[in-house]
């Protein structure tokens, strides 16, 4: 029984020693819930000098899922499949034909508009014709 | 002498083209749906239901198309079909005039125009307004279903 009593001892000195260095230890950089795994993975116990020094890393406040924000979830945003947010800029540019859906065709092109070119040729047009539109 | 007969051959063989086809004004009065504007496809079947043609697309984003059902359903969603047809998306409580010149043929012989509709955060409406091309119909407001709150063709 009593030789137990020294590898105890021994155990406990060595676990409050531990414990006393990870609690002294500085956090040198926030975790984000966007990269929070790439942060655990490359996280370090900082020395005083590095903690003292500003970080070159630009502080982050927003998520990390590098959305530009302009409105490319448009209708899968206003329709509930990925989207987040809802704005919908009226007809500014095409983001080349993003969120095509499989088998489209010809969507990643926008149309040309009206006036910069004839109707199509579908029958139901007179040829040369220029439609002309008005919204109020 | 022969210039004068080539002339005359050359106009006659000009007029009857051109009496075929009549400017047609669509006006179409979007209701109060408290929503961001509206894609609108406007296309034409035939009297078996067969994809004619469209005659224009409100709304310039080739991405959204997929959400006027009836219309991409028809054409695969080809941005092409609407080359030169193609204007801004409608806002909620606006109106919308077009006019097309458009073939006599159109009318009176079974063809149907369909006009889809989608909003932002709202809903896709196919059919919102379906209006069979008869002379019976020019000049007389049809209701809509959702979106669009009355469509209206006339010469």
């Amino acid at each position: 029984m009593k030789s137990s009593l020294p590898l105890i001892a021994l155990a406990a000195l060595l676990s409050s020693a531990v414990v006393g260095a990870l609690s002294a230890a500085p956090i040198d950089s926030p975790l984000f819930a966007g990269n929070t795994a790439a942060a655990l993975a490359t996280s370090k116990v900082a020395t005083p000098a590095e903690a003292a020094a500003p970080s070159a890393q630009p502080v982050q406040l927003a998520d990390n899922d590098h959305d530009d924000d302009d409105d490319d979830d448009g209708f899968f945003g206003w329709f509930g499949h990925h989207g987040k947010h809802g704005h919908h800029g009226d007809d500014d540019g095409d983001h080349g034909g993003q969120n095509c859906p499989a088998g489209a065709t010809n969507c990643a092109s926008a149309p040309q508009a009206a006036g910069t070119v004839a109707p199509p040729s579908n029958g139901l047009f007179a040829p040369g014709a220029k439609p002309q539109v008005q919204s109020n | 002498m022969k210039p004068l007969q080539t002339a005359l051959a050359f106009s006659t063989a000009l007029v009857p083209g051109m009496a075929l086809a009549t400017p047609v004004t669509f006006t179409t009065q979007m209701s109060n749906y408290g929503g961001d504007g509206a894609y609108l496809a406007y296309y034409v079947t035939d009297a078996n239901g067969g994809y004619v043609g469209s005659l224009w697309m409100a709304g310039g984003k080739a991405k959204y198309y997929q959400h006027l059902g009836g219309w991409y359903a028809a054409t695969g969603g080809n941005s092409a079909q609407v080359d030169g047809i193609t204007g801004a998306s409608v806002g909620a409580g606006r109106d919308l005039t077009i006019t097309l010149d458009l073939a006599d043929t159109l009318f009176d012989q079974g063809y149907v125009l369909h006009v889809d509709s989608a909003v932002e955060k709202m809903s896709d409406v196919p059919n919102d307004v379906t209006i069979p091309l008869t002379s019976d119909n020019l000049g007389k407001p049809v209701a809509g279903k959702y979106f669009v709150q009355t469509l209206t063709i006339s010469k």
